[in-house]
């Protein structure tokens, strides 16, 4: 006879279900996905920003350098999205600001992509921290070094199908295409139990050399190059009960990079600084408290070098200090948690000289609850203060205008529970949330039914349908506009992944969106990305040293304009993506060498992020990887 | 994969599905990174491509490294392969191709062993000249192939063998080599610490 128990739990956790990738714990009702070191390192992950490939929803690229991350199913420079802030990006608990209009600067981060032990992504509003990260979070955690000495060294290099080779002086020659690498990086470090300190420096260079790039926006040099290298350091300490964590690093990046927001790419040099201190300690009885306070800075030139045709017009200064104070405090079952936000955002126009900042204050109220079969978390009530300030060169005035808006989040949840063998659950939950009208007034709902069930263990199945209502003021650039862009969209997830034995993971999940009721400019937004996408990778260690990987992503033709701009050609349309990757590892030297052969895209079937964007054929990349002691 | 004709994906089909086939079937005989085979060959290029319109391929020489591997046997091996040009107003060209390989291998009696597989790689094309250099004068792409082979010899020491592979390189007008070699190899046992590098 089936026991069912059914349990109510409303929960603030303003996030949706993550179907690519592992499929949660049961009774999390965070659903997140995390992608572990093990499987960066297998989908062939070798830099920063190629985390955003495979982060599900859709991700969006033109050169391979500029990313964006869509969970919300509305493309950056898309006009529902302007004025809206990017997918939250926090590294140890500290947040970054890599965000160039629109587009992720993911390489510039103050880590290099081997520090990286697993990447956890919220795929929707989530709040962390005292701050509300509105279009999704993705966080990256770092390793630690703990045990004595170690020095790491890595090196990678690739190329793309297509090189004229020796055609080159004969009437069969045809442009030179892109090249990956030499990336290089290494770290020293040192750690006990107690404390540890790493030192890491890395260098990465990517050709933008693809014929559609260089007609499109007129960058008639052939070697292209991009580069992004610096320095980072990370000091960490056992402390008042909880682990503290200091983050310095450096970088620059040269080269052509595309402004999503723009609609263009520019020739550009970025200087990027990040310092930030984060931790947990213990406070009175069984408090716990959260902090991290950061400052970035970012220095945006034209690049000096390159060819007047292709060099930037971009020039800014900016900067952007960020702390936050999160207590939590367990009260029976319920754990509560209140959070201050503060954070100042600055903005100098380099040929004017004053600055522009804004800072707001955030108050968030949360409470969760755990049970044996169910976890959740409850109310939100937030109050935002904020205020915008401009100093001129000579003048120094500032100007002080205080808003205040309320943000709301909610999740209602109904869990349901069969027989102890097994496992499955129906979930349905609604949430909304409003932002400041500071910013163009965005109101967004959705609901979600979701279903999953674990088989055997190891081995789950997820289903879930979604519909949302997205109403987005006009951005200031577009107040012209007919009214608000408002419109439904209708969604269908499923995913599944079984792991048989410890050797053998499969993972597979499958996503569809499609408008619904939208206006004319948020339907075309939303076509702009791909309706239907597939991503699975299984992955076979038959010994111990050797690892084989197969990774299939699938994805849907796209139409609209992202720039709502009719006078774009349908012939420009992306393609639909077949894209199949085989990976294989090889450990030497008792694991201390680490060599890795990619075979990518080996269909060579047409493989393009944004219908602007350069094609990315067949590839094959080489890497190494040396561990010492 | 666009350009290449349904014979050529059977022949592909054909002998990687027969090499996994035999090797599955068959097991693993000999420890992975036990024995090391060195080899040099003779090789000479047999394709018509619209390569082959614009130099004339010479005799080249490969060496090669062969293990045991978990499965099959795996193998690193360079190949010089020296080409001249057909007009004179051509220049002369190099192409330095390093490939990774991976064999099935079946004894077939006690002197004779068939191995079948595949390889993937890059090849380097080299142009030379004695003039001022004003262009570039390297251009490489990626490769990838299967080849069949024949060998002469006991399971230890010396041993000849025919081999052919059929070669296809990525570039924007596709290259397909048919490359011939005869080679002479010598088995020994892997040195204790190049085997523990390798495991």
């Amino acid at each position: 006879m089936i026991r069912r128990r059914t349990r109510c739990i409303t929960a603030a956790s303003a996030t949706v279900l993550s179907l690519a990738g592992a499929p949660d714990a049961e009774g999390q009702v965070l659903s997140r996905t995390v992608l572990t070191r093990a499987e960066l390192q297998a989908r062939g992950v070798h830099r920063v920003s190629q985390i955003a490939q495979w982060v599900g929803g859709w991700s969006s690229t033109v050169e391979g350098i500029a990313w964006n991350a869509s969970f919300d199913g509305i493309m950056a420079g898309a006009e529902p999205a302007r004025g809206l802030p990017p997918v939250e990006i926090v590294i140890d608990g500290q947040r970054m600001d890599l965000d160039l209009l629109g587009g992720l600067l993911l390489d510039t981060a103050p880590v290099a992509i081997q520090q990286v032990d697993s990447v956890v992504i919220t795929p929707g509003p989530v709040l962390a921290g005292g701050a509300m990260a509105s279009r999704g979070e993705v966080r990256l955690y770092t390793r630690t070094v703990t045990q004595g000495p170690r020095a790491e060294g890595w090196a990678r290099f690739g190329s793309e199908t297509g090189d004229p080779g020796p055609y080159q002086f004969t009437p069969l020659t045809t442009p030179n295409v892109d090249r990956i690498g030499l990336d290089l990086a290494a770290l020293a470090g040192y750690g006990t139990g107690g404390w540890n300190a790493e030192v890491a420096v890395r260098s990465l260079e990517q050709s933008v050399t693809d014929p559609r790039l260089i007609q499109r926006f007129n960058t008639k040099e052939l070697q292209a190059y991009t580069t992004v290298s610096g320095p980072s350091v990370k000091l960490g300490v056992e402390a008042l009960g909880g682990r503290h964590t200091l983050l310095w690093g450096q970088s620059r990046q040269d080269g052509f990079v595309y402004l999503f927001g723009r609609g263009r790419m520019e020739r550009l040099t970025l200087g990027h600084a990040h310092l930030g201190a984060s931790g947990t300690f213990s406070g009175p009885g069984p408090t716990s408290v959260v902090y991290h306070a950061s400052r970035t800075g970012r220095t945006v030139l034209p690049d000096s070098i390159g060819s007047v045709q292709a060099r930037g017009t971009l020039r800014h200064e900016r900067r952007f200090s960020n702390g936050s104070v999160e207590v939590l405090r367990p009260i029976g079952s319920w754990t509560a948690s209140v959070a201050l936000d503060v954070n100042e955002r600055a903005v100098r126009p380099v040929s004017s000289g004053g600055w522009r900042g804004r800072a707001h204050v955030a108050l968030q109220g949360e409470a969760s609850r755990a049970t044996e079969s169910s976890r959740g978390s409850f109310a939100v009530s937030m109050v935002r203060g904020e205020g915008g300030a401009t100093a001129g060169r000579l003048t120094s005035v500032a100007e002080w205008r205080p808003q205040a808006a309320q943000t709301f989040a909610g999740r209602v949840s109904v869990w349901q529970q069969l027989p102890e063998e097994s496992s499955a659950w129906i979930d349905r939950w609604v949430r909304g949330d409003t932002l400041s009208p500071s910013l163009p007034r965005r109101s967004f709902a959705r609901g979600e039914l979701g279903f999953r069930r674990a088989l055997t263990p190891g081995t789950a199945v997820e289903v879930a349908g979604t519909y949302g209502y997205m109403r987005s003021g006009p951005s200031d650039s577009a107040r012209t506009a007919a009214g608000d862009l408002r419109g439904g969209r209708l969604g269908f997830r499923a995913a599944a992944h079984a792991d048989p034995s410890p050797r053998l993971h499969v993972r597979v999940s499958y996503e569809s969106v499609a408008p619904f009721h939208a206006s004319e400019d948020m339907h075309d937004a939303m076509r702009s990305l791909p309706h239907q996408r597939l991503d699975g990778s299984v992955l076979y260690a038959p010994v111990e040293n050797l690892r084989l990987s197969l990774l299939v992503l699938l994805q849907g033709a796209s139409t609209g304009s992202p720039l709502g701009n009719p006078a774009v050609p349908d012939s420009d349309a992306t393609p639909a993506m077949r894209r199949v990757d085989l990976s294989m590892e090889k450990w030497f030297w008792r694991r201390h060498v680490r060599a890795q052969l990619i075979g990518a895209n080996i269909f060579n079937s047409p493989e393009r992020y944004h219908r602007f964007g350069a094609q990315f054929d067949r590839r094959m990349i080489l890497g190494a990887a040396v561990t010492l002691p | 994969m666009p350009g290449r004709s349904v014979g050529q994906r059977c022949l592909c089909l054909i002998v990687i599905s027969t090499a996994t086939a035999v090797s599955l079937l068959q097991g693993q005989s000999a420890e992975p990174f036990s024995t090391l085979e060195l080899s040099v060959s003779a090789t000479g290029d047999l394709g018509h491509d619209p390569l082959h319109r614009h130099w004339r391929p010479e005799p080249g020489v490969a060496v090669r490294m062969t293990t045991p591997f978990y499965l099959g046997l795996a193998s690193l091996a360079v190949h010089r392969m020296p080409y001249t040009p057909v007009q004179p107003d051509q220049l002369d060209l190099g192409a330095l191709t390093a490939t990774l390989e991976w064999n099935a291998a079946r004894r077939i009696s006690g002197w004779l062993e068939g191995r079948a597989g595949v390889q993937v790689g890059h090849s380097t094309f080299k142009f030379h000249t004695q003039q001022e250099r004003t262009f570039i004068l390297e251009e490489s792409e990626l490769l990838s192939g299967v080849q069949v082979a024949l060998l002469l010899g006991r399971a230890s020491g010396w041993n000849l063998s025919l081999s052919a592979a059929h070669q296809r390189v990525y570039t924007s007008t596709p290259i397909r080599l048919i490359v011939a070699s005869i080679s002479a190899g010598y088995l020994v046992s892997t040195p204790s610490w190049l085997r523990t590098i390798l495991e």
